[in-house]
């Protein structure tokens, strides 16, 4: 919930500036008393500003008519969304059964030690932030990862870091 | 009709019920954690996990999610099930933090208990456990998530059955969080139910806690008589201290479930200001003395001025006992009263209501369960019987329709349609319902279509905010419903209804004319405080001080026990029991707690250090009942009534007033005698119908203004402060917003309130809720009328 050590690294505001927040205005606007559309108006918040801090939840809250706990509840319950700021690329490595018996794990090793983050970290130039994910549904060339939105499949340890350092 | 097998017995079991309970009818208890017969199966804990031999399904299952079929041949004790279930135990016990010792949830913990039976007892997983932070959760629950092993039980009522969205469940997984969105005190008046319902140590009681082990403390059935609902709860004392309230299941009256206003409310009764010894002038003194005092007080009223100068006055909190001593002494003597009411008005209302309800079949909670159509009138459920509320809401998750005339805005856990009518305009619509049945269509969009289809119609009355003609009104329009409608009836006080039954002509108010004319010099208050809710507190004051004689019988530090001059303090329900009728006419039974006296914690805190005499019994010791107090005053003034026990009362009280008697315990009344004079009430002219001046109308809430509950510590932190309600469109033409802090000037005295609006209230109300009663101490007459040059803001 917390940001915790290595988030401490990265710049981050105590509390979200009023005009930041405005920002969340159109969203609400568009979604006002619709409850039924939380999960879209967390996506298009979490689009705007990198992750979902409680000032962000509460105002949705307030807008769609439903209660913070309830957004708080959605936010906590999905790994795609984040309470915590993450860096400009999120890598998604898949730690499914197909991935894992790939070799998985290696390559996870590779990333950490390359990057010198663990898992949940992001690197102190905020470019990378690693997750784990269960599956990705991209089992046929497993091992996978995702980095943003692209996936990539078949990898290795040696050329793993090859792919990275197409993000920058 | 599925007729099943269980451990080689078989039972045929009515269609829908799932196997757990089938199991349960014939004796049978599997282990479960997560289910709960009011919640239904969620199938979180896989606890209750039995062998299916034979039959439509096979292999080891969860009972409480399957339902009962034809030809299942169920064990509970195949060697299968029974691994399978340490299993669950197991792993379950992995992340708990084995805090027992700690743990207030100990010796009635259901982990435990399985733990215990599952003969685990040593943790094979040597990794960490799963950790959380806990929340504060307000004054009521107190939350440690570490013990928790999410069976969803809590959310499940929170939400679901109670209605409430601030507390829920969060995260996934074995992360799972149950609590809210940051900490904060619980919305719902519901929440001290979840203590109840946690079947581990994650939620437990606060006030409670750390006070006593469960072993240590006596407990008894009892009732609670914080409204007129009647629930039955279960009371716990320890070293002379009532320590715990908790709900005590009755299918027929409040289910397991009570509000905190009943389970944080019993605190009055360990007041360090309680009344413990007797006293004459404010002078403590022994118990023969004050009783001497007191005869000695009677018999010289008596001889100069003859029985009738002596006034009785009781309330609706007093027991059917002490009711009744009262009324066979007063029979006896010739003495005036008992007055059960504040107004001949009051008195009128509840009589009606009582009559109307008895003659149209009265409803209770369970009827207003089942009911597909309710109506409110002149009833604010959560503030007035907050049970009610939960009632409710079970009819409309059932898909009944719910309708409300009343002028306040009131607050209910579902949708449901109101309208702010009063006064002519509730006649009017009343009038025209009983014509016409479907004539309410027009105030509340919905009515026709679902009285069309309604089989079960509950009306819920109460006689607080509607004036004589209504109530009347109201009745007609329940019959011109017919067969299938009930009225619930909602009345102030745990025994209104018998005080309804048992009154006669005197009320409050017209002893207190006598007293003025100098009729009265003499008053005896048995559990009474006038002062309590007064609009007429100047009045009241110049009456008890003209008086010859004040003998208060009461455990309440209340203001009339301050100006008593004879004080002879009285047991509560907790440590003399009693008999109460609830609002359904049900006659139900509280056995005593604990002897009581001054508690023992207040002794270790090192201040109010009990009496270091030497006596026999506990200091402080009130072991007596108020009843008992007047058997033993008729005694000795020669006005003996023949009774020495409970037992007595009950035999002379089934002879007297057969129709409060003729029930057993738990069963309904039926009072057919009693009947309301049917001239009508001088209805006084609405004096706001010329002027400016908006009408006012007092009301309570649900922590505040109920009597016993007024004294509870317990309950401070959630009381609401003094609240204002007007009309969103007054208020704004005024400039007035929401929230906003006004004085209302009320004779000389300024009084501080905090604006609520709202389009519901009448645009000429104004709906005061005195909040903490301190605030009305110094106001010496509540005005009928206010006018906006008497509201300024703050």
């Amino acid at each position: 919930m917390s940001a915790v050590g290595q988030e401490r690294m990265i710049e981050v505001v105590d509390r979200i500036p009023e005009e930041e927040l405005a920002k969340l205005d159109p969203i609400i606007a568009k979604y006002a008393h619709r409850p039924g559309y939380l999960i879209p108006a967390l996506k298009e918040a979490q689009e705007i500003f990198g992750y979902l801090p409680q000032e962000v939840q509460t105002r949705i809250a307030h807008g769609l008519n439903v209660s913070p706990s309830y957004v708080y509840g959605v936010v906590s319950f999905y790994a795609f969304f984040t309470m915590v700021p993450r860096g400009r690329h999120t890598i998604r490595i898949c730690l499914g059964t197909a991935c894992y018996v790939k070799g998985a794990p290696e390559i996870l090793a590779k990333i950490e030690q390359e990057l010198c983050i663990g898992v949940g970290g992001t690197t102190p130039d905020r470019r990378f932030t690693l997750v784990e994910v269960r599956c990705l549904g991209a089992c046929g060339l497993a091992p996978v990862m995702m980095v943003g939105e692209d996936t990539h499949g078949n990898l290795e340890p040696g050329t793993v870091m090859d792919i990275l350092d197409q993000y920058k | 009709m599925p007729r099943l097998t269980i451990d080689g017995q078989v039972i045929e079991v009515p269609p829908g019920t799932k196997v757990i309970d089938a199991a349960e009818a014939l004796g049978i208890v599997i282990p479960r954690l997560c289910y709960h017969p009011a919640l239904g199966p969620a199938g979180a804990c896989r606890l209750c996990a039995v062998s299916f031999l034979d039959g439509p399904v096979k292999g080891v299952l969860m009972s409480c999610s399957i339902e009962a079929r034809d030809g299942m041949v169920v064990s509970t004790e195949h060697p299968e099930a029974v691994s399978f279930r340490k299993q669950v135990i197991e792993w379950l016990m992995m992340n708990h933090p084995h805090d027992c010792p700690v743990c207030d949830e100990g010796g009635h913990c259901l982990l435990q208990e399985v733990t215990v039976a599952s003969g685990h007892c040593r943790r094979r997983y040597p990794g960490p456990k799963r950790t959380f932070v806990d929340q504060d959760l307000g004054p009521f629950v107190q939350q440690e998530m570490n013990r928790c092993i999410h069976c969803w039980r809590c959310r499940r009522f929170y939400q679901d059955y109670a209605g409430y969205r601030d507390f829920g469940a969060l995260g996934i997984g074995w992360r799972t969080y149950f609590g809210r969105a940051t900490s904060g005190v619980l919305e719902s008046p519901f929440s001290g139910n979840l203590v109840d319902i946690c079947p581990t140590g994650a939620l437990t009681d606060k006030p409670s806690r750390f006070m006593a082990r469960r072993w240590d403390v006596e407990r008894a059935p009892s009732l609670c008589i914080h409204c007129s609902l009647g629930c039955n709860v279960t009371v716990s004392a320890h070293l002379r201290e009532i320590v715990q309230v908790e709900a005590r299941y009755n299918g027929d009256v409040n289910g397991h479930f009570i509000c905190d206003r009943g389970r944080y409310g019993f605190d009055y009764a360990n007041h360090p200001l309680r009344p413990r010894s007797p006293a004459v002038m404010g002078e403590e003194t022994s118990w023969s003395k004050a009783i001497a005092q007191a005869v000695a007080g009677i018999e010289e009223v008596t001889r100069a001025h003859g029985p009738k100068a002596i006034g009785v006055v009781s309330s609706e909190r007093a027991s059917l006992e002490a009711m009744v001593t009262l009324s066979l002494l007063c029979e006896e003597t010739g003495w005036e009263g008992p007055a059960f009411f504040q107004d001949e008005e009051t008195l009128v209302k509840n009589r009606l209501l009582a009559q109307v309800a008895l003659s149209h079949g009265i409803a209770g909670l369970r009827e207003v369960e089942k009911a597909d159509l309710i109506l409110i009138v002149g009833t604010d459920p959560i503030c007035e019987a907050p049970l009610l509320a939960l009632a409710i809401r079970q009819a409309w998750r059932r898909g009944a329709w719910v309708g409300a005339l009343d002028p306040r805005p009131i607050e209910l856990p579902l949708t449901f349609e109101q309208s702010g009518l009063w006064d002519e305009e509730l006649k009017k619509a009343l009038l025209k319902g009983a014509q016409r049945e479907e004539g309410l269509e027009e105030v509340l969009p919905g009515w026709k279509e679902a009285l069309d289809r309604s089989r079960e119609i509950v009306v819920i009355l109460g006689p607080t905010v509607v004036d004589i003609s209504s109530l009347r009104r109201c009745g007609e329009f329940v019959s011109k419903l017919g067969k299938k409608a009930r009225i619930f009836p909602v009345f102030r006080g745990p025994n209104s209804l018998a005080a309804s039954a048992l009154s006669r002509e005197s009320t409050f108010r017209s002893l207190a004319r006598k007293i003025r004319e100098g009729k009265i010099k003499a008053l005896l208050l048995v559990e009474a405080d006038p002062f309590h809710g007064t609009k007429m507190r100047g009045e009241l004051e110049a009456s008890i001080r003209s008086l010859e004689l004040t003998i208060v019988i009461d455990y309440l530090p209340s203001e009339v026990v301050k100006r008593a001059h004879i004080l002879i303090p009285s047991a509560t329900i907790y440590e003399g029991g009693g008999s109460f009728i609830n609002q359904e006419g049900r006659l139900q039974r509280a056995s005593p707690v604990h002897r009581g006296g001054i508690p023992l914690r207040r002794n270790l805190q090192g201040n109010l250090r009990p009496p270091r005499t030497f006596a026999k019994g506990p200091p402080g010791e009130t072991a007596k009942s108020s009843w008992q107090v007047l058997l033993e005053l008729g005694e000795r003034i020669g006005k003996g009534l023949g009774i020495e026990d409970k037992e007595d009362i009950w035999k002379v009280a089934r002879e007297r007033f057969p129709f409060l008697w003729q029930v057993e315990p738990g069963g309904r009344i039926s009072w057919e005698g009693g009947g309301v004079q049917e001239e009508a009430m001088e209805e006084e002219e609405d004096p706001s119908q010329s002027s400016q001046e908006m009408r006012v109308l007092l009301v309570t809430s649900t922590f505040a203004g109920e009597e016993l509950s007024q004294y509870s510590s317990k309950l401070d932190p959630v009381r609401n402060e003094a609240r204002a309600f007007f009309n969103e469109e007054v208020a704004s033409q005024r400039g007035l917003r929401r929230g906003d802090r006004i004085w209302i000037r009320m004779g000389d005295v300024r009084v501080p309130f905090s604006v609520k609006t709202s389009p519901k209230v009448p645009s000429k109300l104004l709906i005061l809720d005195p909040g903490n009663e301190g605030l009305w101490r110094e106001v010496r007459e509540v005005s009928k009328t206010i006018g906006w040059t008497e509201i300024e803001r703050a």
